[in-house]
């Protein structure tokens, strides 16, 4: 909590603050979403710029032919959640490039800090992507953790695909697209966000105190 | 996967806290089966159980009147209906004491067991699959059952237009309070049934226990008479009590100020040195036990001497000598010193009497024969055969097997250098 309480950008009062912004005026934590969206456009239309419109690799193009095997077809038309330009999130397709500032007020069961407001780029395949290159690439562990599947839980062997997808990602220079459009601009966007919200807070503590 | 650039965090731990407590039951009905626990755990765990089991049994009974009452259930369809209740808390994880009276109140309204199960189950769906209260829904879905649809087109404004309200409302939720259900509120239901469970065998037991305690004459009145008669310092009990009472401040009083003289009047610190010094003293105090063997055996004075004589050369006395103090009041364990563990060995060796001596006397005999030496020294060279300086000991001459010339040598070469033998010398039998 110390260590939390040194970094700036962790916010211990938000739920008070968010509930009260709107009591003291309808409308107001709208108006602070809609600045601090603000603040994120230019970083947004630039990871936008940056994401390929079609597939970087064949694999995730919707156009890619259905195979079978002994008589079974499987579903590798590129029509999966990973697909580039088909890709899914909830079930509903994700365009690529499908970058936007998210605010999430939400509590989580895992982690005491989380989010409360940052860019988000939602198709899970060119996140994927998007960020492979970015560490060693190297294997942290020989399996994966237990995922949820068919209506149980499974794990697998890390069998290399995660090694070979980054050296092609790597090979073609489109790699750790993501992070590095953004990483330019986050600074000056922390800050900023930063000033919003103790703009807000302030109101809040003014009024109410 | 989705990938997040964080520009500002926050911190809250209510979702973190939540999901502890939805284990918090866990602990507690681990103790209950007496896993990981010990015995207050376990006691108060079955304790626990029992009265679940109660508060269940009770809430069944109610239910089962009323089954009976309104719905004709006979004894097997009320088993039946207890074990569905059972099931349906575990797949949906709603506790049963909440399913009990939505499935009383359509039990009065269906005046069927099979068919209030089923208006229960599609509640429940309709509650999980809308968020709304179990209780509202149930209460609606039993009015729409007795043809008052109002209320759950109240609920649930997309069956406005509905022909067949309750049917549709069935079809539109079907399943989702089991799909819905929460795996830490099912967890929880399961290990609380098996609670019950366990408290089930556990609560006859304790009923017993409980009725042969209260009876006349039993436990609880015969314990309650000895406290009343021990409050009372009239009866005989309060009387002797006051006694034990009295003797025993006088015992502790007593231990206090004996360790106190040996702690300059703190009585820790004196327990503390005592302990300490003969902790140090243990090698000396197994010789002096082996004195005490040996006196008591009957043997004879050399061996006596002889068993000093080993405990002083095996250093167990230097070493205790050697034990500095700076601990308050240490050196007044006289016991314990040097002179009067030697002079409790001559007093057990010489006199023949096994009287210990205490350490105020064995202190003035030491402080006797220190004055007795000084005046020694005093009157060195006025009486013949006296030294004509002071008393030294160290004089090392070896006669067993020696060569008596060598021998004589040794004692011209001692005269010429010292003047004369000590005085001691006379005294003690050479040879």
């Amino acid at each position: 909590v110390v260590a939390m309480a040194k970094n700036s950008n962790v916010i211990f009062d938000a739920k008070p603050v968010l509930k009260a912004l709107n009591q003291l005026e309808p409308g107001l934590r709208k108006q602070m979403l809609r600045e601090m969206k603000e603040i994120t456009k230019p970083a947004v239309n630039n990871i936008k710029s940056v994401i390929p419109s079609t597939a970087p690799m064949s694999g995730m193009s919707v156009s890619r032919t259905s195979t079978s095997v002994e008589g079974r077809s499987f579903n590798n038309n590129g029509s999966g959640r990973l697909s580039w330009t088909g890709g899914k999130y909830k079930n509903r397709v994700i365009a690529p490039d499908n970058v936007i500032p998210r605010f999430s007020s939400g509590r989580s069961r895992r982690s005491a800090v989380t989010s409360l407001f940052g860019i988000w780029l939602r198709s899970p395949g060119v996140a994927m992507v998007a960020t492979a290159g970015k560490g060693s690439g190297r294997a942290k562990y020989a399996t994966t953790r237990e995922y949820p599947y068919k209506g149980g839980v499974r794990r697998h062997r890390n069998n290399g695909q995660g090694d070979a997808l980054i050296r092609k990602v790597k090979s073609s220079g489109l790699y750790n697209f993501f992070y590095k459009a953004g990483d330019a601009s986050v600074p000056g966007m922390e800050s900023e966000v930063k000033l919003v919200w103790e703009k807000y807070s302030k109101m809040v503590s003014r009024r109410l105190g | 996967m989705s990938v997040i650039i964080k520009l500002l965090s926050k911190f809250d731990d209510s979702g973190l806290k939540k999901a502890k407590s939805s284990f918090g039951g866990l602990s507690k009905t681990l103790g209950a089966i007496g896993i990981g626990f010990g015995l207050k755990q376990l006691t108060d765990g079955l304790l626990d159980a029992a009265k679940a089991a109660a508060a269940d049994e009770k809430s069944t009974r109610l239910l089962n009147i009323q089954l009976t009452r309104n719905a004709g259930a006979t004894a097997a369809s009320l088993k039946e209906n207890d074990k569905f209740i059972e099931s349906l808390s575990l797949q949906t994880g709603i506790m049963d004491d909440d399913l009990r009276p939505a499935m009383a109140r359509f039990g009065n309204v269906t005046g069927n067991v099979r068919e209030a199960q089923r208006l229960l189950r599609i509640s429940l769906d309709g509650a999980a699959g809308s968020g709304k209260n179990l209780d509202a829904v149930s209460k609606a879905v039993s009015k729409a059952y007795a043809g008052n649809t109002t209320s759950l087109k109240k609920l649930f404004p997309e069956l406005a237009k509905s022909k067949d309200v309750l049917g549709d409302f069935a079809k539109t939720y079907e399943g989702l309070a089991i799909e819905n259900a929460d795996p830490f509120m099912k967890f929880n239901n399961s290990l609380d049934i098996l609670k019950e469970k366990l408290g089930v065998v556990v609560l006859p037991i304790l009923i017993d226990f409980i009725s042969e305690i209260s009876k006349p004459g039993g436990a609880i009145e015969v314990v309650g008479k000895f406290f009343d008669d021990l409050a009372n310092p009239k009866s005989d009990v309060g009387k002797t009590f006051a006694e034990i009472k009295a003797a025993v401040g006088q015992v502790i009083t007593g231990v206090k100020d004996f360790f106190a003289l040996f702690g300059n009047g703190d009585a820790i610190e004196g327990f503390k040195n005592i302990a300490t010094s003969l902790i140090q003293m243990l090698p000396a105090l197994l010789a002096l036990k082996g004195i005490f063997m040996l006196a008591s055996a009957g043997k004879s004075i050399a061996n006596l001497a002889k068993a000093i004589g080993l405990m002083t050369g095996a250093g167990a006395v230097d070493t205790v000598v050697g034990a500095g103090g700076g601990t308050k009041g240490k050196g007044k364990v006289p016991i314990l010193g040097t002179g009067a563990l030697l002079g409790l060995g001559m007093v057990l060796s010489l006199g023949g009497d096994t009287k210990l001596q205490t350490p105020e006397e064995v202190a003035q005999r030491t402080a006797e024969r220190k004055a007795n030496l000084k005046a020694l020294q005093k009157n060195a060279g006025t009486f013949p055969g006296l030294p004509q300086r002071p008393v030294t000991n160290n004089v090392t001459i070896n006669v067993q097997g020696a060569d008596p010339k060598a021998t004589v040598d040794a004692l011209g070469k001692y005269i010429k250098q010292n003047g004369s033998l000590p005085y001691n010398f006379y005294t003690r039998k050479v040879g």
